[in-house]
């Protein structure tokens, strides 16, 4: 017997512009998978997500070597259709990522590390496109560690 | 466009670079000339009572240089943990709950630590 | 316009809830979401909100069915949908998150 009410969903409503920023990793915080359960859920109610940031930890989402054992949800992956399905970039600080051993093609050469390891379509950035994405959106929605 | 952006530490200083980027995100905001601010509450008090003079206190105390003055401590946290304001890392206006309650109300953002 | 907070820790496992409780207005809105849930058990979370009285609670269905903990919510606790976490966002500025 449910006890709960439950909120149903408005009317649909004016399309708004929304920034997710992500601060955990999937190996050890739930943070990129509501974030990305959140995200769909905008998208089919029409609203259009700005820009998804990836910060603290949550930057190992862009590590191409991560290898997902095989019946494990890999949410990068997920993350990365979503991306490629409704045409939103997942941002990947630069700075939070060199100190979390995730560089790109030009990091790689310019520090002298044996390869890069940003997996498309991520894409390394700097701090400004946060507050970039701050100003361009009506909402931004942190999902922490 | 300015946004009104906060920044809401409530947790103690933790190992590794949090703290520091944290305020990156503070000081770059403040760079481009968005409205931020800077709120300690609970356990993130313990930040300004910081004497380690480790990463985040250095931070800290660039934030003059950015021009970003609005800092504040949630008054009843620094009482409860009998911390002396007069030693802060830097000056921090102390705030009631209602008052609490107001500045969060008026942000467009609100960042977490 | 009310805010909305975001609680994504359980209370014993971090002041998250505790934090939002003392700077969440009475018109405020908290959504308990991934282990935030937890906060949403009866006991825990009636003695939460005795001293601060009833703001607007709800939780992430899906989170609390995946924690089987849908019997035991505590009665003032509205579930809520992605679709409905989605509308609360839309209503609310600013959306502040605990962990």
């Amino acid at each position: 017997m449910m006890r709960n009410t439950i909120l149903s969903s408005d009317r649909r409503r004016d399309p708004m512009n929304i920034s997710i920023a992500i601060h955990g990793d999937a190996a050890a915080s739930e943070s990129p998978s509501l974030a990305l359960r959140f995200a769909r859920a905008a998208v089919a109610k029409g609203h259009r997500i700005h820009r998804v940031f990836f910060y603290h930890a949550g930057v190992a989402l862009a590590n191409s070597l991560v290898v997902q054992p095989q019946g494990e949800r890999d949410i990068a992956e997920e993350w990365a259709a979503f991306a490629r399905d409704h045409d939103v970039e997942l941002a990947v600080c630069i700075a939070a990522a060199l100190r979390r051993g995730v560089l790109s093609d030009d990091d790689a050469a310019r520090y002298e590390r044996g390869g890069s390891n940003v997996k498309p379509p991520f894409r390394i950035v700097g701090l400004g496109q946060w507050v970039d994405a701050v100003v361009a959106s009506d909402r931004v929605v942190t999902f922490p560690a | 466009m300015s946004r009104r952006i906060l920044f809401l530490v409530s947790h103690a200083p933790r190992r590794g670079a949090l703290g520091a980027e944290l305020l990156d995100e503070l000081l770059i905001g403040a760079a481009f000339e968005q409205r931020v601010s800077l709120l300690f509450v609970g356990d993130g008090v313990y930040q300004l009572a910081d004497g380690t003079g480790g990463s985040s206190a250095r931070g800290l105390r660039a934030l003059p240089t950015y021009d970003v003055t609005d800092v504040f401590v949630e008054r009843a946290a620094v009482k409860a943990r009998n911390l002396d304001a007069e030693r802060f890392v830097i000056p921090a206006r102390s705030l009631a709950r209602p008052a609490i309650r107001r500045l969060i109300a008026t942000q467009d953002v609100v960042v977490p630590d | 316009m009310p805010a909305l907070h975001l609680v994504a820790a359980s209370p014993d496992s971090s002041a998250a809830l505790q934090s939002c409780l003392r700077c969440a207005a009475d018109d405020d809105a908290i959504l308990l979401i991934g282990n935030g849930v937890y906060g949403a058990v009866a006991g825990p979370f009636l003695r939460s909100t005795r001293r601060v009285g009833l703001k607007r609670w709800f939780a992430l269905e899906a989170d609390v069915v995946a924690r089987g903990m849908r019997s035991q919510l505590a009665e003032s606790v509205t579930l809520v949908d992605d679709a409905a976490f989605v509308d609360l966002v839309a209503n609310h500025q600013p959306i502040v998150s605990w962990s």
